[in-house]
Order: C-alpha cells, then structure tokens, then sequence
C-alpha cells in the first residue's frame, strides 16, 4: 500500500510541505530515493534501516521506492529519516492507523532515537499556515517548537514511541511553552552604562542611535572607551516584541545558533564578529547560502571593532543590505533572502598610531599614512552611517569621580518612549523606526520650520552633504525629537543632527 | 584437488541443502541455473517468496568459514543472475530474497547453517568503496 508522509524542508528562512512518498513492493530487493536528493537524504537508507531493525521490527527485503515530492526542488538535511520510516512501517502494516493530519520531522539515528536538528521553527510555523494539527518532533526540539502554541506538538524520543503514539498503544503529550514567561526575564543583561565614567557626550548619541536604530561609528585614541560603550548599547535598547523574537529565532534555528534550554531568543542579538572575517561570513554565503552574521544581527546589533581592520570586500558588501534591510544571496543552486535589519555599530582609531586628534597625545603618523588608513572606509559607506560620534579620552577627574552615572535602566526609559511614538505614528507602514523612513514618509513626518530650514541649507553647503546625508539628518533630528517628546522638529534638534555629521569632514577630505 | 572433485563436493553440499531446505516445505524450482552473469546453486519457493540461494560447502576450517566467501563480487553475480532468471523465466509480482546455506563437513557429520535475506539493495560500486 502506497502512502504519502507531510513532513517540511527548509528554503531560505521559511519551510515547505515534502510530501515523502513510500511504496514498498515486491521485487528484487532494492532501495531507492527520487526527488533530487543530495547525500545526506541519500544515506538515510542505512540510519532509517538500522533503526527499524534496533526498534525489534522486522524489515523484510523488498523493493523500496521512495519519492520527496515537489520533485524538482533539491533536498537536503537529514530530518527526512523519520518520514521514511513511517511511511515504511504503515506499508509493512505495522503502523495501524493513518495520520493524514499529521507532519513528521526528525533524524534517526541508528539505535531508533531521535536526533536533535536545525530549523524545526519555521518548519512549525509553516505547518501552522498549511492548517496541519499535529507535528511530531524530536524531544530535544520540544523548547523550540513548543512556542507555536496552537499546534500539537508531539515530543518523542524514539521511533518506537512515535509507532506506539500513532497506533493508539501509548500516547505521546503534547507540549507548548508559555510565551508570556519567556518575556519577564527578558531584559537580563549584565553590563550597565553607569559603568562608564564621564564621556557624556558620546552616551547622548547612542541614546539617539538606539531611539532610532541609527547606525553608529564611534572615533576615538586607544582605550578610549569605544568598545566599553558600545558593548553597553545592548542594555538601553528596547525589548523585543514577540513578532520580532519569531523572526530573531527563525534565522538562529537555521544557522544551528539557537541555545538548546531556550525557546525563543528574547534580547536583542549583539554579533561582534572578528575583523578577519570573509565576506560570505559577514552576509552569508556557501554553496546553499546560510545566513551571515548581519542576518544573525536581525533586529538587534551588529559591533564592527576597529573598522578598518576589516576585509575592504566584506565592508563594502555592507552598502546595500544598509540600505535594503534585506539580503539577496545568489549561487548556482539557488537565490535565498535573508532580512538583515541591523543596526550598525563601528568604532575606529582616526589613525595608525592612533592619537590623531587627541588632546592628550601627539600623533606619531605621517599625514600619508593617516589618508591611507582613513580611506579604508569608502565614503558610501561612511554615508550610511547616520551618526559620527569623537571619544575622547577620559579626564582624571572624570575617572576619580565616585558619584555613579546615569544607568542603563533610566536611559532605556527614554528610549522606549521614543520608540513608543515611533511605533504608533508608523503602525500603518510595517516599520518599527525612524531610521527605517522611506523619502515620502520624510516628507509627511520630518517637515521643518523656517529656522530650522535656513541651519540645513548652510550646513548642506558648507560640508558638501550628499542627498542621502540630508535625509540622514533629518531622521535623527526626528529621533531627537521623538526623545524629547516632541511634535515637531526644532531648530535646535536639527543643529544637534548635523552636529552628528560634521566629524568626517575632520578626517575624511 | 582437481575440478572434478570440486564440483562432486559442490553436488553433495547442495544435495544436502535441497533436503534441508524440503523439510521446511519450500519448493525447489531450478538447480545449478547457469547464465553469462554467473550460476545460482539452488532456486526455491518459500511460502510466497522467491529465494536464491547460494550453497558453500567446506570440508575444513583453514579458509575461514563457508559464510565469510561470499564477498560483494558474488552478490553482484547472484543479483544479476537472479535479474536473469526472473526476466527469462516471466516471473514478477514477487517478493524476492536471498540466502547463503553454509555447510560444515567434520568427519561423518556435517552442520547447515541459513542466513536469510543477505541482499537487501542493489550491491554496487559505492558500496565497495564503502567497505
């Protein structure tokens, strides 16, 4: 008897209905796999076999065919096995029952347990968009999978249990986790701004950068405090929402990041990856292209430690998903998109040695070599940056100074409120930013007063800002603005954006 | 020892088999089936099954057991004869297996083992570089 088994495979950041088609028939004893499989699902035929026969059934010789439907689409991965045994074992008779309500996903190994994979939640997602009830996973999945609520989720450790579940002998629980308690302890994170003495300045703008999600480059002497504050961004950024949380997990549960005791990633992700970095690293890539890092950054940070340091190609790779939030990867076997809604934090020396500028220390470099090293950075992408910000080195009085700073807990207020407004006034777009603004929207939501106006048009002039520049501008005075609660742009919410712009014509002539 | 007495010692382990394999009423359908792929020693009927059985007879232990000579060379040379058999023959429609019965001669007593269901895929080149 021929019967067909749901189970999903995973194509870019969603997964699709596989229909694994079984026949098992008479003739001389062979063992077939069709629908463009690639090696791992071609050696299922040897887990799938040793567990049937370690899990006391009898596998018999016959001829196997077994077909993964839509045929013309390359599989690969290995959560097919337990598919295939089913669909063996229901033609062998010894699965009594049919299960057309059910989806079944999950790796053999060879004693009949079931193996912990990749990418079981958007495969659950999916399944829940297909209308399908039921999905059997394996039980070290159950955290990951629990979270679509409104599945049955069926956890089992071996492929006996799975057979014992569907012919009635022995029911498997369903488990779902609670999603309102994976949010209480969201905010967990242990490094603080009040940590950081003096340097108020600089605390300002990633304030405003994290209002807005503004994208962020930080210049600065050595030990400086770059590193320290932009390791502490994370802990004033705003909480996830759930929305957001699903589409985080998503990319970790494909890239195989996602922590084994966790349901759902509830911080905000902060990559800082090594400046020795590839390109295909950074925006992903290999032959079925995985997600890189900007795509692990997805709603959360991205920290590029000395900039210049960087791959000159990887760093230029960077110019459009700046611009598009998403990225299209392209190879022989096919094109995936990963969204990439990052927020960009970069911090640099201004020079080699590294006190060009410093009021402290003189600069040892030639002014060749300074040229050289700034030039690293292309001028398109120091124009996606929207806010340039100088560190500089902290006075004695400042690091003697025992009265505690301002901490993260009291900015992050601020912050949400900002992204609170934001939120409401662009509830009707589908983004969650002021950084995110479209030309139109600018137009609608960032109009200027006449003073104000008259600040851009010299400022325009006299640094030679580019049109994006100015739009860049405009939306952090609007982050700006949003902080301070108001309506409209002022003049001096202007003045404080274009300030944040002013620094490259200092290094970058 | 020459061929003559290899093929009167082959003939006497098979006759052995036949015997063995009648008192667990299966149907002998064709001995010693020759074709350009090789030659299948016995062809039987097992309640609705077709098995091709492979007979080894050893008179000594010196070369290892009787089971341990059939190599993936030889499963080759039994799928494919058995592929000729059945396409000659017209038969389809059958679950199909194949079996070693290894004899042990000692003496005036001899031992039959069955091993069931040896091939259970196509035995290829792939599964060679594997093993």
């Amino acid at each position: 008897m021929l019967i067909g088994v749901k189970s999903m495979s995973l194509l870019g950041i969603n997964g699709y209905l596989v229909d694994v088609q079984v026949d098992v028939g008479n003739g001389l004893p062979s063992w077939d796999v069709v629908g463009l499989p690639d090696t791992s699902v071609k050696e299922s035929k040897e887990r799938v076999r040793a567990a049937i026969k370690n899990s006391n059934f009898n596998l018999p010789s016959k001829k196997i065919v077994i077909n993964l439907a839509p045929a013309y689409t390359k599989k690969e991965g290995s959560f097919f096995d337990l598919p295939i045994a089913v669909g063996i074992l229901f033609d062998l008779g010894i699965i009594k029952n049919t299960f057309d309500n059910y989806l079944f996903i999950g790796e053999l190994s060879l004693d009949g347990t079931l193996n912990r994979i990749n990418g079981i939640l958007p495969m659950c997602i999916e399944a829940l968009n297909l209308g399908i009830e039921n999905v059997i996973i394996p039980y070290e999945n159950r955290l990951e999978a629990g979270v679509v609520n409104s599945l049955n989720i069926y956890p089992a450790k071996t492929l006996l249990d799975v057979v014992n579940h569907l012919n009635n002998v022995e029911q498997l629980s369903s488990f779902a986790t609670d999603n309102a308690s994976l949010f209480s302890n969201a905010n967990s994170y242990n490094l603080d701004f009040s940590e950081v003495k003096g340097q108020e300045n600089v605390k300002r703008a990633l304030e405003i950068a994290a209002a807005g999600a503004h994208n962020c480059l930080l210049i600065g002497s050595p030990g400086s405090g770059k590193t320290m504050l932009s390791r502490r961004l994370p802990s004033i950024l705003p909480d996830l929402s759930f929305d957001e949380a699903l589409e985080v997990s998503k990319i970790h549960s494909i890239a195989g990041v996602l922590p084994s005791d966790k349901s759902l990633i509830t911080t905000r992700p902060f990559r800082s990856p090594h400046h020795t970095m590839s390109t295909s690293a950074l925006i992903g890539g290999g032959k079925v292209p995985k997600p890189g890092e900007i795509s692990l950054a997805h709603h959360g940070l991205l920290f590029l430690d000395e900039l210049p340091e960087f791959n000159k190609s990887a760093l230029e790779s960077l110019r459009i998903p700046l611009e598009d939030r998403i990225i299209t990867i392209s190879r022989t076997s096919c094109t995936l998109t990963y969204p990439c809604n990052f927020m960009l934090i970069a911090s640099m020396n201004p020079c080699p040695c590294g006190y060009y500028g410093s009021k402290e220390k003189s600069c040892s470099c030639s002014q060749d070599m300074i040229e050289k090293y700034i030039n690293k950075i292309s001028g398109p992408l120091l124009d996606r940056i929207d806010i340039h910000i100088e560190v500089q080195q902290v006075k004695y009085e400042n690091l003697n100074n025992l009265s505690p700073s301002e901490s993260s807990k009291d900015i992050k207020k601020r912050v949400d409120l900002a992204r609170e407004i934001q939120r409401e006034r662009y509830k009707d777009y589908n983004i969650y930013s002021n950084s995110e603004l479209t030309s139109n929207m600018m137009d609608k939501y960032c109009k200027l007063d006449k003073d104000s106006q008259n600040i851009m048009k010299s400022a325009f002039e006299k640094l030679g800002l580019s049109a994006r520049a100015y739009g860049k501008i405009l939306k952090v005075a609007r982050t700006i603005a949003d902080l301070e609660q108001c309506e409209n742009i002022s003049s001096n919410h202007i003045a404080e954006a274009i300030q944040y712009r002013s620094l490259d014509r200092k290094y970058w002539r | 020892m020459s061929k003559e007495q290899n093929k009167l010692k082959g003939n006497f382990g098979e006759d052995l088999a036949c015997m063995y394999l009648k008192n667990f009423n299966y149907k002998i359908l064709d001995r010693n089936f020759n074709s350009s792929f090789g030659e299948i020693d016995i062809i039987a009927i097992d309640k609705d099954e077709i098995v091709f059985i492979e007979v080894k007879t050893r008179f000594q232990n010196a070369f290892g057991s009787p089971d341990e000579a059939i190599d993936l060379n030889k499963k080759v040379h039994l799928y494919n004869s058995a592929l000729y058999y059945l396409y000659s023959h017209n038969i389809s429609n059958y679950s199909i297996r194949f079996d070693i019965i290894a004899i042990q001669v000692q003496n005036d007593s001899h031992s039959i083992s069955h091993i069931k269901n040896i091939i259970t895929d196509y035995p290829n080149s792939s599964l060679k570089r594997r093993f």
